[in-house]
């Protein structure tokens, strides 16, 4: 197993690692995105709803927050299928990307495939993540040296950003580490009713075909990703956190 | 010094004895609609989990129409094997509970007792908190299919695996606030007092994240709901219970996820409803306790 | 250090050129906060003025409002609060619910703030000379290009030390007196006409506060800042500041001249105030023969806590290298307790002291040496015969707020000993607590009531009575008065007194106050850095203190003389 070889599908008979490394770039593709998407549209999402106290703003949030936690994957997917696939046909039903097309076209066909199974993870994970920004966000806004810092009269600009967001930010980043799990996790149900051809829905195949090999290397895949992205997000905290480059000298 | 004091001095500084700390909550709690509504679906779900199928027959076989959309006699419609759909979702009501009770309970005696421990005593807790940062950084749905899929899927496998793979969420929220509990100087004055570590820890620590637990408790058993119906969905699921998750299995195999919308749908909002309403009431009552221990500040 | 300090300069009756001109004057002010109980009044009929250059200084405990007046004139009132009536009126406009636009305008530049505690009031992920900084160029008082030289410049004036690289550092890096310094600098940066400074050393080391309050008293006069000092302790106010003003509930008492106030108090809470605060009443202390008589009477006492060449190491990890080492927390301390009397131990953060404390309650066992009490070694006791010995050793713990289990009722909590021991029956113990309850003078109601419902000093009581429940001989009290409000800590230390009177107690009384100690001890014993650096009676440290370090702590007393070394100095 360490030297790369997770033995052989019992349908396929073909080696596990091979049929992994081809439906591999699909998964990586949606979860990386929407591991992006998540991040760049929660942060400011949170933030937002943390320092404008607006009620309707804050019990939209909340909603969203929980209704995301509630979600069952494969309803949500469904309900997109039906209602932009089906219904006005703006996006094809299922697979990745159409066969014999290059170029430009190659591209809008990956983007169009990929929007429908995006927008159901992205939808599911950002309510409870924004969430959780928002009441970092509101911690760090409630800390005496953001009372210090008005009680210096710096603009609220300057207050939010460099010494509000700048100590939230670290919370943040560990936080959507966390998620990965979660994510992944979403990925797998989300390719299986999308029949989106990675990781994910090869799982839902081999489940239904009994081929253990295949289940043991597509987890063993997925628990690597994870813990390498980890690895990352703990780099990236490292290099925002001065705390942790410095060490407590008094 | 010349101050003197007389004990009624002392009682005239106390307020008038207002309501204990739960029974603040508990106002709290239910002050408007939405904890008397999600309240309401909770008790709603429970009923017809357990009086439910007493009163109606449990789908098996093969139904005369397939694949119908409701109508007078299918409130529901039926499935690709023209069972009643609406058997189908109460049955599966009672599965989803069953599982949501069983798998929470496991997750938080579980996570409990290993959060307090690492949280008193020091040595154990390196040990406790690699163990459970490792679990928590894995992927937990493929996880548990794999697991799932070797042991064989059954109510029982389900309710274990998914029980087994939550306790490392609890811990984790435990032991961040047993630590808490743990430094401030009453539990040195009861160790002082020469209480016993045990006695410690379930009389003093346990006690104060106990509505920590409960909250969580309710939390982790709505996440086992979704759990038990991804692995169903997957094919995991019992395949001599009817689940919430298989109806929509039933549905992927068969092809007709959109087409038979009322399949999905129904299951879909069932899901959706009792969730929510789980997770409402933890939030609202997490929300309404924090308020009770501020105290009287002279 | 920089300049030295001319001692003349600091006095503040020497000073004749002052304005007369008004820069704040607060006419009836009133704030109301909006809380769960409905609408509650924080100040009332507030009226003061602050002249150009002059230093004022508002003393009040906890809930008095002073707080909430100087957030009132900073426009900072939390968000439920608001300024219902009255005027403050700042260089000739009223500021009082100005928009937020002009109150930016003149926080910072024109009233400075220094706030009480350091470490949580700068940004801990920005570099400390940055966060200067900011201010001096969002108000215009530097370009981008000569701000750096600016902070290093400032820093410098307010003490510290290699200014152009600690300028890079962050927070954590400073101790508590430096960042407290970087926000002196911060604070007059703009050079404001007025500086609040809100109880700026209370969270200090108190050998670090004299020279604080000593470089803040510096610039201001330097730079003809007007002060408002607020702060808890009265003689400090009066030590620091022309006028004092008095808060209690919410309402001035009390305003004129601080001398005139320390010696002829005209309102009953001043006169309290004047007459119980520890540092005030604890400088009046002089020996009397009753004293040294009831000195001799205790020396001739049987020991009940011996303690021979104590050592507590803990291992560690150094952050800056990275290695674990060695940090000798206690090392090679002696000393005896006699039986019905009390030893203090007095030390800084860091001396020590709650190690002590800690280890003669066995909640943490001694490295080496030995601690005997009542002629048994309990240093490395074990199993029953600990739970036998913690029935004579009982503890109080500084903090009322988290002493006593919030979700137990008093009655349980004063019961639970003897639940632990199996003594008694359900209705014994009941009778028991209640006789507790009295011995402390509190109301039997409270029996049935939660620590949530009690204030600080009833808290503190309750934890007292708990202490006495098994009926112990010696008594370790860690900073039992500290958490506490100036008139509170002389009730329980006479609480305290009146007890070991009637039941024939022993303490072992750890604080940082020196005045405290005063009122309450017998014997005292100076800790630095773990070891003992002076000993003696309480009468003979405070009139004649041999080592260096015990005059720092007392001259951090306000208004206690400090008897200097005769002119033969030990070198």
């Amino acid at each position: 197993m360490v030297n790369g070889n997770l033995g052989t599908s019992f349908y396929s008979q073909s080696p596990v690692t091979d049929d992994l490394l081809t439906r591999l770039p699909w998964t990586l593709l949606l979860a990386g995105c929407a591991f992006l998407l998540t991040m760049v549209i929660g942060i400011p999402l949170g933030v937002a709803a943390a320092v404008k106290r607006d009620g309707i703003r804050d019990q939209i949030l909340r909603f969203f927050g929980m209704a995301g936690q509630a979600m069952f994957v494969p309803s949500l997917a469904v309900l997109l299928l039906a209602v932009f696939a089906l219904n006005f046909g703006w996006f094809p039903i299922g697979g990745a990307v159409d066969s014999f097309v290059e170029g430009p076209a190659y591209l809008a066909s990956v983007v169009s495939h990929l929007a429908l199974p995006l927008l159901t993870l992205v939808f599911i994970q950002i309510g409870p993540y924004a969430l959780t920004v928002r009441t970092n966000m509101l911690q760090v806004l409630g800390a005496d040296y953001v009372r210090s810092a008005r009680a210096r009269g710096l603009s609220p600009h300057a207050v939010v950003w460099n010494h509000g967001l700048r100590n939230a930010m670290i919370p943040a980043v560990t936080l959507m580490g966390l998620q990965l799990g979660t994510l992944v996790g979403g990925a797998v149900l989300t390719e299986t009713v999308f029949a989106y051809p990675g990781v994910g829905s090869m799982i839902f195949e081999a489940v239904g075909r009994q081929d253990f090999p295949i289940l043991q290397g597509a987890f063993i895949l997925l628990a690597v990703t994870v813990v390498f992205a980890n690895l990352v997000t703990d780099l990236v905290c490292l290099a925002i956190d001065p705390k942790l480059r410095t060490g407590n000298r008094a | 010094m010349s101050t003197t004091l007389t004990p009624s001095a002392n009682a005239a500084a106390l307020p008038a004895r207002g309501m204990s700390p739960r029974q603040r909550t508990w106002r709290r709690f239910f002050d408007g609609p939405v904890g008397y509504i999600t309240t309401g679906i909770l008790a709603l779900f429970v009923v017809v989990g357990v009086f439910g199928p007493m009163v109606v027959k449990y789908p098996s076989g093969l139904g005369t129409s397939i694949l119908q959309p409701p109508s007078a006699q299918n409130w529901f419609g039926t499935d690709g094997l023209g069972l009643d759909v609406f058997a189908e979702v109460v049955w599966g009501t009672r599965m989803s509970l069953l599982v949501a009770l069983f798998a929470g309970l496991i997750a938080v005696t579980i996570g409990a007792f290993l959060g307090i421990a690492a949280a008193y005593f020091r040595r154990l807790d390196p040990i406790i908190t690699t163990l459970t940062d490792v679990m928590l950084s894995l992927p937990l749905l493929p996880l548990m299919i794999v697991v799932t899929a070797m042991v064989g899927p059954s109510i029982v496998t389900l309710t274990l695996v998914i029980g087994f793979f939550s306790w490392p969420e609890i811990c984790r929220l435990i032991r961040a606030n047993a630590l808490v509990v743990s430094a401030l100087p009453f539990i040195d004055g009861a160790r002082a007092i020469g209480s016993s570590p045990l006695r410690i820890m379930l009389k003093e620590i346990l006690p104060m994240v106990s509505p920590l637990l409960v909250v969580n408790a309710l939390l982790t058993g709505a996440r086992a709901v979704i759990s038990e119906a991804g692995l169903s969905f997957l094919g995991l699921g019992d395949p001599d219970t009817w689940s919430w998750g298989r109806i929509l299995q039933s549905a992927q195999r068969d092809g007709v996820l959109v087409s038979a919308w009322w399949q999905t749908l129904f299951p879909s909002i069932a899901i959706l409803l009792l969730v929510l309403s789980a997770t409402i009431i933890g939030m609202r009552f997490n929300d309404s306790r924090t308020a009770s221990f501020t105290g009287v500040k002279p | 250090m920089s300049a030295p300090l001319d001692p003349t300069a600091l006095d503040p009756t020497s000073i004749t050129q002052h304005g007369t001109e008004v820069v704040l004057d607060v006419r009836d002010l009133a704030v109301d906060f909006v809380t769960e109980m409905g609408t509650v009044t924080g100040i009332s009929g507030v009226n003061f003025q602050l002249r150009r250059g002059e230093t004022i200084a508002i003393v009040g405990e906890s809930g008095s409002g002073k707080t909430t007046t100087v957030n009132a004139v900073l426009g900072l009132l939390p968000a439920n609060g608001s300024v219902r009536s009255g005027e403050i009126v700042f260089n000739g406009a009223n500021i009082a619910g100005a928009t937020e636009k002009v109150l930016r305008r003149i926080r910072g530049a024109h009233i400075g703030f220094v706030p009480q505690d350091p470490m949580s009031n700068l940004n801990p992920v920005m570099r400390i000379g940055d966060q200067l900084a900011e201010v001096l160029i969002a108000h215009g008082a530097a370009t981008k290009r000569d701000v750096k030289a600016k902070v290093v410049e400032l820093f410098e004036q307010a003490g510290l030390p290699d200014a152009a690289s600690r300028a890079r550092q962050y927070p954590h890096e400073f101790s508590g007196g430096m960042r407290q310094r970087a926000l002196i600098a911060i604070g007059l940066a703009c050079q404001p006409d007025v500086l609040i400074a809100d109880e700026p050393t209370s969270a200090l080391d108190v050998t670090v506060q004299r020279t604080i309050l000593d470089r803040l008293s510096l610039m201001t006069r330097e730079l003809g800042t007007a002060m408002i000092l607020v702060t808890h302790d009265l003689g400090l106010a009066a030590e620091r500041a022309e006028t004092v003003i008095v808060m209690n509930k919410g309402k001035i008492v009390e305003q004129g001249p601080s001398q005139q106030i320390l010696t002829n108090p005209q309102h009953e809470y001043t006169r309290r105030l004047v007459e119980s605060a520890p540092s005030l009443a604890s400088a009046r202390m002089r020996p009397d023969a009753d004293v040294l008589a009831t000195e001799r009477a205790m020396a001739a006492s049987p020991v009940i806590l011996s303690v021979r060449d104590l050592a507590k190491t803990f291992r560690v990890r150094n952050a800056a290298t990275g290695r674990r080492e060695e940090f000798h927390a206690v090392d090679g301390v002696s000393f005896d307790l006699h039986r019905g009397s009390t030893l203090a131990i007095v030390g800084e953060s860091g001396s020590g002291k709650s190690t002590i404390a800690r280890m003669a309650l066995r909640l943490e066992e001694p490295t080496s040496g030995s601690i005997e009490f009542d002629g048994t070694n309990i240093a490395h006791l074990g199993g029953a015969k600990l739970k036998a010995l913690r029935r004579r050793v009982q503890p109080i713990f500084q903090d009322p707020y988290s002493s006593l289990n919030p979700m137990s009722s008093i009655g349980e909590i004063l019961e639970e000993p003897l639940k632990i021991y199996g003594l008694g029956s359900a209705a014994s113990r009941r009778e028991k607590a209640l006789d507790l309850l009295e011995l402390v003078t509190l109301d039997a109601s409270v029996y049935d009531r939660f620590a949530s419902e009690l204030s600080g000093g009833q808290r503190q009581r309750i934890a007292i009575a708990r202490s006495l429940a098994l009926d112990p001989q010696l008594i370790i009290c860690d900073e039992p008065v500290s958490a506490l409000d100036v008139l509170v800590q002389a009730q329980i230390l006479e609480l305290m007194i009146r007890l070991q009177k009637e039941l024939g107690l022993s303490y072992l009384f750890i604080s940082h106050d020196l005045a405290v100690v005063r009122l309450i001890a017998d014997e005292v014993v100076v800790m630095k850095a773990g070891q003992i650096v002076e000993r003696g009676s309480i009468v003979g440290v405070f009139d004649d203190p041999q080592h260096e370090y015990t005059r720092t702590l007392l001259r951090s007393i306000p208004g206690v003389p400090v008897p200097e070394p005769l002119a033969q100095s030990l070198e």
